[in-house]
């Protein structure tokens, strides 16, 4: 399963970048199960429209942007203008702008329903139908002694694997298996927590953020401090907020519950 | 004959919700008030009764806060509908704004374009959602989408946000 071309075909004379079309198809795909879901949810309106505005606008900047802290020494990173010119195309980077972004659109255009389920299950199917380009085109992962450990040329840029001719981690086909079983598990988990508005979101995002963390284990990226990457810091801080925040969210609900309680004793007391 | 009446039966629990079923129907107006405030919500008592949190057990305890619906109307679809045309607006525009770009070798060429498309999406487009009423304001929408789109897709190439595309050879 070695990486292929760079351009997938032709189409009147213009070659067709196989990343970009999987990214393009991704997005199409993520669209279409968008749009079912606020129909569903009777959230089709221009509000959403603008929601979606945001979280895409928020995804361009964040992929382009996000080779700008790739060093703690602020010398050694690019300027704002060159990570423009040549940031990577980060996931991560893209996702979490985009989770800033619909929060910018929400606040500019005054709207305050939750639209994080709607954007959950579109997001795996996505991530999982654009993360063939990266197969296709990506070093596949790190050296492995394991069976179904695949070959790739050794062209392949950024991979000590590829150059020595060993067998590597298919890292992104585990993570296509991860989008398509969280797929699934949305849609099975829709209706039992239906009354939980934003659940399916935080069940989806704390899922990958936990996968995505594990799997940098397999992928070819650079260490940086302490045998991790930069994703899994990257993910190391997302995950110790969200987990302060839910704890927080948590204590505010508990404290909240047992005013209620108290008052609706006083109430039948009285 | 004896059919009993169907309210005296037990809460349904497992059914597929009716508000997933009506595509269209009159929606409350938000009044921007959630019952929650955090999407963090029940993000780790999903799996302790997942089918029976719905209608039974919390009487007692903090009220399930109801998914709040959109202000979703009949005019949502055409508000879609205005997006998709906006969206095929810029790309019919920036194809033109790309195919002069081409010529443009230097940066700052490339720069001004670029500025002149994110100006015609964000600027146009905001002025429109601004101005206008009901579904209009899809099309404004759509034009933001659209170079989101293309900047995503075409890696900045088509929207003059990576203008070392032009000076590389092909």
């Amino acid at each position: 399963m070695p990486p292929v071309n760079l351009v997938l075909f032709h189409v009147w004379g213009f070659a067709v970048p196989t990343h970009e079309f999987f990214v393009f198809l991704g997005v199409a795909v993520a669209a279409a199960v968008f749009f079912r879901e606020a129909r569903q949810r009777g959230q089709l309106s221009w509000q959403t429209l603008a929601v979606v505005a945001g979280a895409l606008v928020g995804g361009a900047i964040g992929m382009r942007l996000s080779g700008w802290f790739r060093y703690l020494d602020p010398m050694l990173n690019p300027s704002l203008l060159e990570a423009w010119r040549f940031g990577t195309h980060s996931i991560l980077g893209g996702l979490a702008l985009a989770y800033v972004g619909v929060h910018v659109a929400k606040k500019l255009i005054g709207y305050r329903v939750r639209t994080g389920d709607l954007f959950a299950p579109a997001v795996a199917l996505g991530m999982a139908v654009g993360r063939i380009g990266c197969l296709l085109t990506e070093a596949p992962g790190r050296p492995t002694e394991l069976p179904w450990g695949v070959h790739a040329p050794g062209s392949v840029p950024n991979c000590p694997g590829c150059a020595a001719g060993a067998p590597m981690h298919p890292s992104f086909v585990y993570e296509i298996m991860f989008h398509l079983a969280a797929f699934a598990a949305l849609y099975w988990l829709k209706p039992r927590l239906r009354h939980r508005s934003g659940a399916l979101f935080t069940v989806y995002v704390a899922g990958y953020a936990v996968f995505r963390f594990a799997v940098e284990f397999t992928r070819a990226n650079e260490t940086v401090w302490l045998e991790l990457t930069r994703p899994q810091w990257f993910l190391t801080a997302g995950i110790l907020l969200a987990v302060a925040r839910a704890v927080l969210y948590y204590r505010t609900r508990a404290g909240r519950d047992a005013t209620t309680h108290e008052r609706a004793r006083e109430e039948t007391v009285t | 004959m004896n059919e009993p009446p169907e309210r005296d039966q037990p809460p349904e629990r497992d059914q597929p919700p009716e508000r997933d079923q009506p595509p269209e129907r009159d929606q409350p107006e938000p009044n921007g008030s959630e019952p929650e405030d955090s999407p963090l919500d029940s993000a780790g008592t999903g799996e302790d009764s997942p089918s029976e949190d719905a209608e039974t057990d919390d009487n007692s305890s903090a009220p399930p806060p109801e998914p709040e619906p959109g202000p979703e109307s009949e005019s949502g679809l055409a508000a879609v509908g205005m997006g998709c045309l906006g969206m095929l607006a810029f790309a019919a525009l920036n194809l033109v704004f790309a195919a002069a770009m081409v010529n443009f070798l230097d940066f700052g060429g490339t720069l001004a374009l670029a500025i002149v498309m994110f100006a015609a999406a964000f600027g146009g487009g905001g002025f429109i959602v601004a101005r206008s009423v009901g579904p209009m304001k899809g099309f404004g929408i759509g034009l933001m989408i659209s170079w989101a789109l293309l900047s995503i897709i075409t890696a900045g190439y088509c929207t003059g946000l990576n203008p070392s595309l032009y000076n590389t050879p092909h």
